[in-house]
């Protein structure tokens, strides 16, 4: 049966790397601006390496405070939870394969080909909506160039999942005097992407 | 909730530019291709070099101040900074330094004379609430 388009959501999550180690300490510094002090938000998860810990206090755009101690080394991982783009009207996972010619003499005339290096894109629009933080997310992290882990998630329990890593190209930010504000963006995907 | 588009206003430095309609703000930021043999088929990437501009459409008003401010600009060469705000205390306004690349006035037999203005912007963009 067809299932309805507004089961599939974006959620981003800003990703850096850890700007020095860390032996049980709580005190976390990033080498992107990823936390904006502003924004606090410590419902929001984060992983260092493979540990998960939660958030007690955004200090500065690159420093945060975690809730329990963890130990990690210069240049780990560092992800803050997934968070779903409020007011979208619409998301488009793409995805293109390259494909190799290999047609020869032997093949009657008839195209022949190999599939190469496969690219995925991600194109989402939105209301804008001034204190959603996946938007600020989405808008510092072209500003900043950090990539962000992303989601195409399916609301269903259908386990089609796409995700993976991403890199914002493109964002425009509408303001015409007859139409709600609205948002669209591009992101480039990197290194594949899972679905699950 | 949604914001309105009319809520945001642009401002040339400091002053609004008189009978705005819309206004679009842009952001391309490019990205190079560094896939290898190692990449698994998979296309990888980091980011290139990021450029932001303005497209602000308005009815054109013969004297308007902001609308003077962004003509004396480009023919002086000079820089403004701009402000997409919705002036509320808290909520985040964008706000740059950069050049008047383009202007544009229409007139129409039948409709408004409007005008259309491109800024392009120079360095980065302050993305922060609103004082």
């Amino acid at each position: 049966m067809a299932q309805n388009s507004i089961d599939f959501k974006l959620k981003i999550g800003p990703t850096s790397t850890a700007d020095g180690t860390g032996s049980s300490s709580t005190d976390l510094t990033t080498n992107d601006s990823i936390f904006k002090q502003e924004d606090a938000d410590t419902t929001r998860g984060i992983t260092i390496g493979g540990t998960t810990s939660g958030v007690d206090t955004f200090t500065s755009a690159t420093k945060v405070t975690l809730t329990q101690a963890v130990s990690w080394s210069d240049g780990d991982t560092v992800k803050l939870d997934e968070k779903e783009v409020g007011s979208q009207q619409s998301v488009t996972f793409n995805t293109d394969s390259d494909v190799i010619d290999t047609t020869t003499k032997d093949d009657n005339q008839i195209r022949s080909i190999l599939p190469s290096i496969r690219n995925a894109t991600v194109d989402m629009s939105s209301l804008y909506v001034h204190d959603d933080n996946a938007l600020v997310d989405i808008i510092q992290a072209i500003q900043e160039g950090y990539t962000v882990d992303l989601t195409v998630a399916n609301g269903s329990s259908n386990n089609d999942d796409r995700a993976g890593e991403g890199l914002l190209t493109s964002l425009e930010v509408g303001a015409n005097y007859t139409d709600a504000s609205t948002v669209s963006c591009s992101l480039q995907l990197t290194g594949g992407f899972t679905i699950s | 909730m949604a914001d309105k588009g009319l809520d945001f206003l642009v401002n040339v430095d400091s002053t609004a530019v008189g009978s705005q309609r819309n206004a679009t703000l842009t952001f391309n930021r490019n990205v190079i291709d560094v896939t290898t043999k190692d990449s698994n088929e998979d296309a990888e990437f980091i980011y290139g070099q990021l450029n932001i501009d303005l497209v602000l459409d308005a009815l054109y008003v013969y004297n308007d101040s902001g609308a003077d401010a962004l003509i004396s600009a480009q023919d002086n060469g000079t820089s403004v900074t701009i402000d997409m705000t919705t002036g509320n205390t808290g909520e985040k306004h964008f706000q740059f330094d950069g050049y008047v690349t383009g202007r544009e006035l229409t007139a129409d037999l039948g409709s408004a004379a409007v005008m259309s203005v491109t800024i392009e912007a120079d360095g980065s963009l302050t993305f922060e609430d609103q004082s």
